[in-house]
């Protein structure tokens, strides 16, 4: 199983109509493609982002949809012409999931926590070993949705997801996690594998399965 | 041998007249005549809408004569640029010197492999020892194209370059290579010669080169 994180980065004046247009065509015709697990926008970090998850068997079944997906005329005609006007900048990267936590969808969340960590070189292994042996302190508190690390794109990034109903409920849950010393042992252990840390906070569009 | 890896960032939505461009009028303009066209590529993962571009040269004065002839030939200057430039958001390029010769594969059909890695200051001379060292090991698993270390651009970095049958025989071949003892020796002793690490996938545009 692979997942594939996509990353649009739409013109500001243009964010509006890509979201309309996803949402009345071109989320219904891609999804009879491959299975998506999540749509989103930007809220918290850069804005005007959209953020989208999508899930494959294996690297052949990934290149079979997006061949399948050029050669799909409803597709490019109805929507990926339009789309293109509003785009400034795609990114992909693919992730693997870790076994540290099997992946959840999340349900009946107001917002997600996408959070993704460079690390030094080689460090990986040592990382999840770490976070996952913290994982049923962090539990406690709030499950995540998923656990990964970067295959292509990037190299030595994890990232993690997590679902709130709110800003509020999420200072909270962070507040009380920080007190908690068997997870702020393990944070302590974690800190130096890691050059960077990075989050965004993103909101499920209508047409997002993950709510 | 100098080689100059060029990677251009287009609009989004415009890599087909990009490509119909530089595959028909670019090479009937230049031809081989003002460096030697190695590959020609579309990236997937990381940033997209992006082209790669490999090129060889004799030497630096070289480059320098042939890039200044191209800059008068009329045609290019005229007929080619003019038509490209709006396409355009951002072009990148690097000067490469080889650590090992170039083997494009003699087949085609192939995905390409770009993996760039920026030592720490100083360190990547030691980092290509060690490489260099494990690559009997390492050319039992993979198909090498290309090994080099970055003149001019990003410093201390290395670059290197695979091909593969698809992303699956990839997938295949990186986890054998991973099971193997001396190649995680070697990574034991030189991964924390590395700051930071980069991969992407590399299709083949029609008039590539290497296929």
């Amino acid at each position: 199983m692979i997942h594939e994180l996509r990353t649009y980065t739409l013109l500001p004046k243009k964010a509006p109509e890509f979201l309309k247009l996803t949402r009345k065509v071109g989320f219904e015709i891609r999804s009879k493609h491959s299975k998506c697990l999540g749509y989103w926008t930007s809220e918290i970090g850069d804005l005007n982002q959209v953020v989208h998850l999508w899930e494959y068997a294996d690297f052949a079944h990934r290149t079979q949809t997006r061949a399948a997906l050029a050669e799909d005329k409803e597709w490019q005609k109805q929507f990926v012409s339009e789309a293109r006007k509003c785009q400034l900048r795609q990114e992909s990267t693919i992730l693997i999931p870790s076994d540290v936590w099997p992946f959840t969808p999340g349900s009946g969340n107001g917002i997600y926590e996408l959070r993704y960590y460079r690390l030094y070189p080689g460090k990986v292994g040592e990382w999840m070993e770490i976070f996952g042996k913290g994982l049923p302190a962090r539990t406690k508190h709030s499950k995540p949705v998923g656990v990964w690390s970067s295959e292509l794109g990037g190299l030595n990034m994890v990232y993690h997801m997590w679902g709130y109903p709110d800003l509020q409920a999420r200072a909270d849950v962070r507040k009380q996690v920080a007190a908690d010393p068997a997870w702020s042992d393990a944070v302590k252990s974690l800190g130096p594998l890691m050059l960077e840390m990075s989050a965004k906070i993103l909101v499920p569009t209508s047409f997002s399965p993950m709510q | 041998m100098i080689y100059e890896l060029r990677t251009y960032t287009l609009v989004p939505g415009k890599q087909g007249e990009y490509l119909k461009l530089s595959g028909d009028l670019s090479r009937k303009i230049r031809g081989d005549d003002y460096g030697k066209l190695e590959g020609f590529w579309s990236t997937e993962f990381g940033t997209l809408n992006q082209l790669v571009h490999l090129w060889s040269y004799a030497d630096l004065n070289e480059r320098e004569k042939l890039r200044a002839a191209l800059g008068q030939n009329e045609r290019w200057r005229k007929e080619y640029v003019p038509q490209i430039r709006p396409l355009l958001i951002a072009q990148e390029n690097k000067i490469l010197s080889a650590e090992l010769p170039l083997t494009p594969p003699s087949d085609t059909g192939n995905v390409y492999e770009l993996r760039w890695y920026r030592a720490h200051a100083g360190r990547a001379g030691e980092w290509l020892e060690h490489f260099k060292a494990i690559m009997p090991t390492r050319d039992k698993y993979t198909r090498r194209v290309g090994l080099w270390q970055t003149q001019a651009g990003q410093l201390n970095e290395v670059v290197h370059m695979w091909a593969y049958r698809d992303l699956n025989d990839r997938a295949a071949a990186r986890a054998k290579l991973g099971q193997d003892p001396d190649w995680q020796a070697f990574l034991g002793k030189s991964v924390s010669l590395l700051a930071n690490m980069q991969a992407i996938i590399l299709n083949p545009a029609a008039h590539s080169p290497m296929k």
